[in-house]
């Protein structure tokens, strides 16, 4: 398939799209927004709740701590108080912050402690947020193989709950930690890697927090490097009956098929070459006009189908969006449109089968929803509760926006990745309990929670959610 | 930053309001500002910074 034919930048799409649908005359077409309802109120003096970026979590801890160093970090796990938890970014959408009791920020831990040219290694504190690891690592001739296409998490955060990006060849965050500092809730300070520790290193690599908080890792990282991202319009189909050679033909590549729609956005990411430029622009906001054509014809008869047409008629021209420069500007992308996420990954191979079941189940029963779904892949590793431990993966992940209820829609398509034997992102919504969860991880569940228990023995750093995910 | 004239209208609000919107978040803006060891008064310093509202407004 050719994904450059019929193809244009996504900002004309869109555009197109709107003044096609002639959104301002049809009624029912309100302006969108992504306000949230917030779950909690606030009045200047009182104390600040804490909310993650979604605005689909909350509490109110009785302390709060931001130890600037491991020393402070060792002092205060040491005399906290109740249930503990950390924080660093707040990007997560499933409960794994809420505490009342004591939240721990990382937000004062960042920063690049040192590398070694020659190994490629850099070893950074773990409240650094990966939009500032970039140019950190950039600063000692360094880059991360791989990035998530949003650079907003904390690198603790994103090595607790497996944070990833596409590409066949390239693993999860948590593949590129050559070594780790932990912090046990006793304060211990355990040195982790694959020759120290060992069995801690590798329930420490998604721990979703539950065995300490991560104050310093080592990354592996390779000579900093330019990539080339080219996105284009392409057909759902198209793109899926030729995944295994866009796969192998490039670096990166992933895609987001619009729901009630044949078509899709892909998105190939490959080594610069000389005479590469940035054309088109990332539009942040590119979701929110997709949702104001739905919304404008989702109330008429035949309004899906409306949709798909007019999504259809707007994709006639020729340019591709291309964005070229370093690599951890290339990978990451704005979000400032809020959602809540749901992804699983289901093994690589069955990756087209089920997002196809996801498509025609959105069709079929006429779900309102028109947030694009995102497909990626991610190589398989050996870290004990990653989602690609054993198997290679494809990330499918479905997003509602966030001033509706995501609820409806993830109960519908929840049940597909389960049959497809998914295993949910730690850091993502799902329902699973842990009677579910350790049959998805047979060969290391028992392991996990053997280092687990040795390490936080009264169960310090379980708050509601991970007593569900964990013990239930 | 600290341009009063692109804040206007926001900041004729009052710095409390504006505070109101930082810590619970508004539109594309994250809650608290994606600070999580930001207080109260760090968040206040951070809005005069970004608003340019003059104290005497608070």
């Amino acid at each position: 398939m050719t994904v450059s034919r019929n193809s244009l930048s996504r900002r004309r799409f869109l555009g197109t799209a709107a003044a096609g649908a002639a959104v301002s005359i049809l009624p029912g077409c309100g302006p969108a927004t992504t306000d949230t309802h917030p779950l909690v109120s606030f009045k200047p003096g009182e104390p600040l709740p804490w909310i993650n970026w979604a605005a689909n979590q909350t509490c109110n801890p009785a302390i709060r701590a931001a130890p600037a160093s491991e020393a402070e970090l060792v002092e205060v796990l040491r005399n906290a108080r109740g249930v503990v938890r950390a924080v660093g970014a707040g990007h997560s959408f499933s409960a794994v912050v809420p505490t009342d009791d004591t939240l721990i920020s990382t937000d004062l831990l960042a920063g690049l402690v040192g590398h070694d040219a020659e190994k490629n290694q850099a070893t950074v504190l773990a409240g650094t947020r990966l939009h500032d690891l970039g140019p950190l690592l950039a600063s000692v001739g360094q880059a991360l193989p791989n990035m998530p296409d949003m650079d907003y998490p904390a690198l603790g955060g994103a090595i607790a709950s497996s944070v990833h990006a596409t590409g066949t060849g390239f693993g999860s965050m948590c593949s590129y930690v050559a070594g780790l500092t932990l912090v046990s809730p006793a304060g211990d300070v355990l040195e982790c890697s694959a020759d120290q520790n060992r069995e801690v290193f590798q329930a420490a690599r998604t721990s979703v927090g539950a065995l300490g908080i991560v104050s310093r890792v080592t990354l592996q990282n390779q000579p900093a490097f330019d990539l080339t991202e080219v996105a284009t319009i392409g057909r759902t189909e198209d793109v899926l009956d030729a995944i295994d050679e866009l796969c192998a033909r490039n670096r990166h590549f992933e895609f987001f098929p619009l729901l009630h729609s044949k078509l899709c956005i892909a998105v190939a990411t490959n080594p610069a070459q000389p005479g590469d430029t940035t054309m088109g622009t990332d539009d942040p906001q590119a979701v929110n006009t997709l949702r104001r054509v739905f919304d404008a014809v989702k109330w008429l008869p035949g309004g899906s189908g409306m949709y798909d047409k007019l999504v259809e008629l707007a994709l006639g021209g020729e340019a591709a969006t291309t964005r070229t420069g370093p690599s951890y500007q290339v990978l990451a992308h704005v979000r400032v449109v809020r959602f809540r996420e749901m992804e699983y990954t289901v093994p690589a191979a069955a990756g087209p089968a089920c997002v196809r079941e996801i498509l025609r189940t959105v069709r079929e029963k006429n779900l309102p929803v028109c947030f694009p779904l995102e497909y990626r892949y991610v190589k398989s590793d050996d870290i004990w509760l990653s989602m690609f431990e054993g198997r290679d993966g494809c990330s499918i992940s479905v997003h509602q926006f966030g001033d509706v209820d995501f609820r409806p829609y993830f109960a519908e398509i929840e049940p597909i990745f389960w049959k497809y034997e998914g295993r949910p992102h730690w850091g993502k919504v799902h329902t699973l309990d842990a009677k579910r969860l350790s049959a998805l991880y047979p060969r290391h569940w028992r392991d996990f929670h053997e280092v687990r228990e040795a390490l936080d023995p009264q169960g310090r750093l379980l708050n509601a959610h991970l007593k569900h995910v964990f013990l239930s | 930053m600290g341009n009063p004239p692109d804040w206007k209208v926001r900041n004729e609000q009052g710095m409390d309001r504006l505070l109101v919107n930082t810590v619970l978040g508004l539109r594309g803006m994250p809650p608290l500002g994606y600070c999580s060891a930001c207080s109260e008064q760090d968040l206040r310093e951070l809005i005069k910074a970004v608003s340019g509202i003059a104290v005497a407004a608070e």
